[in-house]
């Protein structure tokens, strides 16, 4: 049984799905607030605090993301950094055909683990 | 060829996305492809989310200016506002930010190390301090400052494809 939601913060959408052995969450639309964090580091506390239990994967999946202001990158690499220190499994997805994701998104594999634990993975 | 483009928008953040449409417009026109585009367009608007955060817009009226320049392979972003004695913090952290960039022979190298550092911030810090860095990587774009007499801040970014 899969348990899903969606958050609004137009113009971005947050679809988070949680499946048997992973939470899955789709960023859709475009992340230009002001102040990002407010809507986006709630969700991801969230996800890590409920892996913490089960072991499950977080799956973060941009491939459908527009764009987004570098404010949106700060509560993303926080929430890879303390994963990478601790021992939450996470994956992020991106679209490598589109030359912004690419670039703003290889540059996260600084917090790649060796082991793929933290995998940063482009499509 | 030379092309340009003037855009004067409110201090209000939602005149941002005005200002990215109009921008993927202009570089559209002007040949660019899309990947091209994209980086100038972040460039835009990385430094016009500063000005509108670090401007002084008081009394009302005052405005954001972002000029934009195509000539031949360069292409110039520069964005202007008032500032008043407040924003010297501000200007402070600019100049060590630019110069700090300056000191990477490569840009990826000072947003990699920008991203460690914002990365260990508490979560409830909404500090970014990553746009600048942001557009030195991704635009390959060289910044700079200053303040001219009127006490305006003009921000540039000079970015060769």
């Amino acid at each position: 049984m899969e348990d899903q939601k969606t958050y609004v913060n137009e113009p971005l959408r947050i679809n988070v799905k949680e499946k048997a052995d992973s939470i899955s969450i789709e960023w859709t639309g475009k992340s230009v607030d002001r102040n990002p964090g407010k809507f986006i580091t709630p969700i991801l506390v969230n996800a890590l605090s409920k892996t913490s239990h089960n072991n499950k994967r977080i799956v973060l999946d941009f491939q459908k993301l527009g764009y987004m202001n570098s404010s949106t990158i700060t509560p993303i690499v926080k929430i890879l950094d303390r994963a990478k220190r601790g021992s939450t499994r996470v994956t992020a997805l991106y679209d490598k055909s589109l030359r912004w994701q690419d670039l703003a998104f290889s540059a996260l594999e600084i917090f790649q683990t060796v082991d793929k634990r933290v995998e940063i993975r482009g499509m | 060829m030379e092309s340009s483009m003037t855009l004067i928008l409110k201090p209000d953040w939602e005149e941002l996305e005005r200002v990215r449409d109009k921008g993927t417009e202009f570089f559209r026109c002007q040949g660019l492809e899309s990947e091209k585009a994209d980086a100038l367009v972040m460039v835009i608007s990385e430094l016009a989310e500063n000005s509108i955060k670090y401007g002084h817009f008081t009394p009302a009226g005052k405005r954001v200016v972002i000029d934009t320049h195509v000539d031949g392979r360069n292409v110039t972003v520069e964005v202007r506002n008032p500032v008043d004695e407040e924003a010297y913090h501000h200007l402070r952290r600019l100049d060590r930010m630019i110069q700090w960039i300056r000191g990477y022979q490569d840009s990826f190298e000072a947003y990699v190390e920008r991203l460690k550092e914002v990365s260990k911030k508490p979560l409830t810090d909404n500090e970014s301090g990553l746009g600048l860095a942001r557009v030195a990587y991704e635009a390959k774009a060289i910044l700079d400052f200053y303040v001219d007499d009127d006490a305006t801040l003009n921000v540039s970014a000079v970015a060769n494809f």
